[in-house]
């Protein structure tokens, strides 16, 4: 049981991930590629916060959202010029230095040798140690952060950033002012990730840099790409289909020596063919 | 330097078809390991084996193109669907390659003490390097000639230019785009070969050299031939000072620095077209 | 949203819950058998997949040669083998599904210090012995009550080398790192040691051990011009690194640690690797088990991890025995008692108080002709 436990503790992680990552690539259109890095940041504000610091890991589930909040505020600001690709490669360029810092930045991060003994989250006189009392703690944020989605959908500022997706043109001639609108859609997601990076740090009670890549956020495309861009039930989806198929891939039991291997290849080709066949994703509304 | 190699095909790519096709790696994977099977597997004479491989990983390209991205362009599916599929490729080739060939880094000579090395001018060059240092330049001036001089060259700026007007004016634009994925995989073969032989490709070499070479043609501005060639020397340069003075472990992040630099300074990169 | 989507959503779903409860099933049913379930981790995929599927090797070659001498506790053994793609993350899922579904009572596992380190909170708190064969980072002693590994952490194989090159009179070394936790964990004890004796790091400098072109890094060292090159990489950049160094004409003496135990990097290097040196831990390799391996890979290639994976599963196996049930905690308890003979990684393993080897016997080796040989003490 407790490996279903654990797995609904992951999908509840990337949840959050996948929510935040639609709502600033899927609602508001801007092709962002640094969500693993507030993730990342978020994680090791918990892990610095924990052993460095000796704090509790539940005011880092406060602090962390204000300090990502702040980096993306500044970040956000320097890309605002950017549109598309180059925003795409500009946010890449922040995930590799985030990256290359975690590695390098050794009296604060750890360096490549990471962070271990994170604590697990202490609340209400209870420590929260196995995985079973854990996934309250991940559920209960994840339904934080699908709550805070979905009114934003619904508000009219949701519907300000969709405008922004298909016409962003049209917007500012009717007076909108697109990149304060788009700051604070950048600026909300990364706060939302770096929850979830949180969660994972005092979950897994270990990080290191290579947790935290751009194969990561590559996967958080997926699995919004997957569900069906901009809506959340597509991103909820997203990343429990994304987390249930390679882990139900152990047990087809391919040849030993290639199944891992194997399991790459087909998520590779999910990808092809998805994009040839079913560009929407499954709950698909906006065609890309 | 045979970055700026790589930086040539992929720009072609790049401008003709107007995303980032990291499928890319993928060819410069599949030239690599042809070479490796044929050359140090099965013992096919040297010029043979190359011949046979950079046609293979041409033809791979050729054939991704057919399947994924020319089905997809006709619906005019946007650059990030492309984008995604691409990878998608990208990924699949690595694993099947990593199956069939194992994960380790694998060396394309027969054995390393072979690849001697000759010194010139009081450095020493190993035989890869200086067919490099010889084939880059006459390589790039042929690819320069033919895409300035010929008619197929001008059809290809035609297509770069605007497909659409291109198409209308009696250019078969899909012939054209063909023959462009050839030659983008091609040079992306010759990368791989060059690096199987210099110190071993391993299946995620496609992906790790994907990345600067992207930034590369960024830098350079996307629009221009030579502007290519001349990011990949500034971003060579770049980072070999960073090694210099911060340290290895900095290489890395060296690209995206510099990237980052240059899309807020100079947005349309160092050279305008 | 569209109704072909809810129906694609749904069928996905239900697809994966009763594979998902079928396979659950089929394990439990399984498991109350004659076989007892020991979990292997390792990396698959990535990089340095080929550890991985090496130490894969051995450990196939332990549980044959197990099942062979009456398996454990008149049972037979039987090994799971899981990848965990070399991150904690990985690690995690794997060793998640090893303890909870497959119910291994124990976990052989982690190459990668960043694995062990992700799937010890887990092992530790489903109260499962892991023993991880390759993860040298200090930072695994204190991991848990559960955790050991058969591999003496990085500290004192830094330390190691530096008294060794003390004692040579090299004086004057540079160090070359790879950039990750293996890396840092050496260059660190090397450092502290090195400069406590008395001797002068030139230059400190480390890679990203995805690179493979070291000849900047070399082109500073061979300005420094040092007695020695403490050059700290994994087989790829160590057969990279090496090549350029002898391009470039370094005649320093080049020291490595104990991935250089590779039989790969020297039979691709040929005469160029000759002369080079490594500190390993003085294994008892014989050559019954090469050719086991050699056998079983159909081609020569032994790397240094292999030994300790194979002799991990052969501890755990024992110790199985020793506690007389599957108990996780006997089976732990009985860990701590191993006093392990005749293995091909270390003459003798015995655990302290941590889970870490007791003692390490280091030995240094040198390439001659292509092939490392130990050197006489």
């Amino acid at each position: 049981m407790d490996y279903i436990f654990h797995i609904a503790i992951i999908v509840s992680i990337y949840g959050i991930l996948a929510l935040a990552q639609n709502l600033v690539m899927g609602e508001t259109g801007l092709l962002t590629i640094a969500g693993a890095a507030f993730y990342g940041i978020g994680a090791y504000v918990a892990g610095i916060f924990s052993t460095s610091l000796g704090l509790n890991i539940t005011i880092a589930l406060v602090a962390a959202p204000l300090i990502t909040a702040v980096i993306a505020m500044i970040l956000g600001t320097s890309f605002a010029r950017f549109r598309d690709d180059y925003f795409l490669l500009a946010t890449l360029g922040f995930l590799m230095i985030f990256n290359t810092v975690a590695k390098n930045w050794t009296s604060l991060t750890g360096g490549s040798l990471g962070i271990a003994g994170i604590s697990k989250p202490h609340m209400f006189g209870i420590t929260l140690l196995t995985p079973e009392s854990f996934i309250w703690l991940a559920v209960f944020v994840l339904l934080i952060v699908a709550i805070i989605c979905y009114f934003i959908s619904r508000s009219s500022f949701g519907r300000a950033l969709n405008a922004i997706r298909e016409d962003e043109e049209a917007l500012k001639i009717f007076g909108y002012k697109v990149s304060t609108y788009k700051l604070a859609s950048f600026t909300i997601g990364a706060s939302l990730s770096s929850l979830a990076g949180v969660l994972f740090a005092s979950y897994l009670t270990f990080i290191d840099p290579t947790l935290f890549t751009v194969n990561e956020s590559i996967l958080l495309w997926a699995m919004i790409i997957l569900g069906g861009i901009a809506t959340n039930r597509g991103a909820l989806m997203g990343a429990l289909l994304l987390i249930l198929i390679p882990e139900s891939l152990r047990f087809i039991g391919f040849p030993d020596e290639i199944s891992g291997l194997m399991r790459q290849c087909i998520y590779g080709l999910i990808l092809i063919f998805l994009m040839l066949y079913r560009p929407k994703g499954i709950f698909g509304k906006y065609n890309l | 330097m045979f970055y700026s190699l790589l930086v040539v095909g992929f720009g072609f790519i790049l401008r003709s078809s107007k995303f980032f096709n990291v499928a890319y790696g993928g060819a410069f994977l599949v030239g690599g390991y042809a070479m490796f099977l044929l050359y140090r597997m099965y013992l096919v004479p040297f010029f043979l084996a190359i011949v046979i491989s950079l046609a293979l990983s041409g033809l791979y390209f050729v054939l991704s193109n057919k399947f994924i991205f020319e089905p997809l362009f006709k619906r005019k599916a946007s650059n990030f669907i492309l984008l995604i599929s691409s990878f998608g490729l990208l990924i699949a080739t690595s694993a099947i390659i990593g199956i069939i060939f194992g994960n380790q880094a694998t060396i394309v000579a027969r054995h390393l003490s072979d690849v001697s090395t000759v010194n010139i001018l009081g450095g020493a060059l190993s035989y890869v390097q200086l067919a490099t240092f010889i084939v880059t330049p006459v390589l790039i001036i042929a690819l320069a000639i033919i895409y300035y001089k010929t008619r197929f060259g001008r059809a290809m700026r035609a297509i770069e230019n605007d497909r659409e007007m291109s198409e209308l004016v009696g250019i078969s634009t899909s012939n054209i785009t063909m023959w462009v994925y050839m030659i983008s995989g091609i040079l992306a073969g010759i990368g791989g070969i060059g690096e199987g032989f210099e110190v071993g490709i391993n299946p995620y070499a496609g992906l790790f050299y994907i990345l600067p070479i992207i930034v590369v043609a960024v830098l350079g501005g996307m629009k221009s031939f030579w502007g290519g060639i001349l990011g990949a020397f500034v971003l060579v340069i770049a980072q070999k000072l960073t090694v210099l003075i911060f340290g290895g472990s900095w290489e890395q992040a060296v690209p995206f620095v510099v990237l980052i630099i240059v899309l807020l300074v100079r947005p349309e990169g160092i050279l305008k077209r | 949203m569209s109704k072909t989507g809810k129906i694609i959503a749904w069928v996905i779903v239900a697809i994966l819950v009763v594979w998902g409860l079928a396979s659950l099933n089929k394990k439990s049913t399984e498991n109350s058998s004659n076989v007892i379930k020991v979990g292997f981790l390792g990396p698959m995929t990535g990089e340095i997949a080929n550890m991985g599927e090496n130490a894969q090797a051995a450990v196939s070659i332990a549980v044959d040669e197990i099942n062979k001498s009456g398996g454990v506790l008149g049972k037979k053994l039987e090994m799971v083998y899981e990848d965990d793609m070399c991150t904690g993350a990985g690690a995690a899922n794997a060793v998640s599904k090893l303890i909870n579904t497959d119910k291994v009572v124990a976990v052989v596992g982690g190459v990668c210090s960043g694995a062990s380190l992700g799937a010890a909170p887990i092992s530790e708190a489903s109260k499962t012995t892991q023993i991880a064969y390759c993860s040298t980072s200090p930072l695994l002693t204190n991991s848990g009550d559960y955790i050991f590994r058969d591999v003496p952490s990085d500290l004192f194989q830094g330390k190691y080398a530096a008294e060794y090159l003390m004692k040579e009179g090299k004086t004057k070394v540079s160090v070359l790192t790879a950039k990750n936790d293996w890396g840092d964990g050496l260059n660190k004890s090397f450092t502290d040691a090195f400069t406590k004796l008395g001797g002068k790091i030139l230059s400190s400098d480390t890679f990203d051990p995805n690179t493979k072109d070291l000849k900047t890094q070399m082109t500073e060292i061979k300005s420094k011009n040092p007695d020695a090159v403490y050059f700290i990489s994994y087989t790829d950049q160590s057969i990279a690194g090496l090549k350029q160094a002898h391009d470039l004409g370094i005649k320093a003496q080049f020291f490595g640690a104990d991935a250089w135990d590779d039989t790969k990097v020297w039979s691709e290097l040929g005469k160029i690797g000759d002369g080079a040196m490594y500190t390993v831990v003085g294994t008892n390799s014989n050559d019954q088990f090469k050719q086991a391996m050699k056998e079983k890979l159909g081609k020569d290639d032994l790397i240094y991890c292999s030994n300790y994976a194979y002799d991990a599963t052969k501890i755990v196996a024992e110790a199985i025995n020793r506690a007389g049930s599957t108990d996780k905690t006997a089976i732990k308890d009985a860990m701590y008692k191993t006093d392990y003979k005749g293995g091909v990684s270390a003459k003798e393993i015995k655990f302290d108080e941590n889970g870490d080897p007791a003692s390490a016997n280091y030995v240094v080796k040198i390439v001659k002709d292509g092939k490392p040989v130990e050197l006489s003490k």
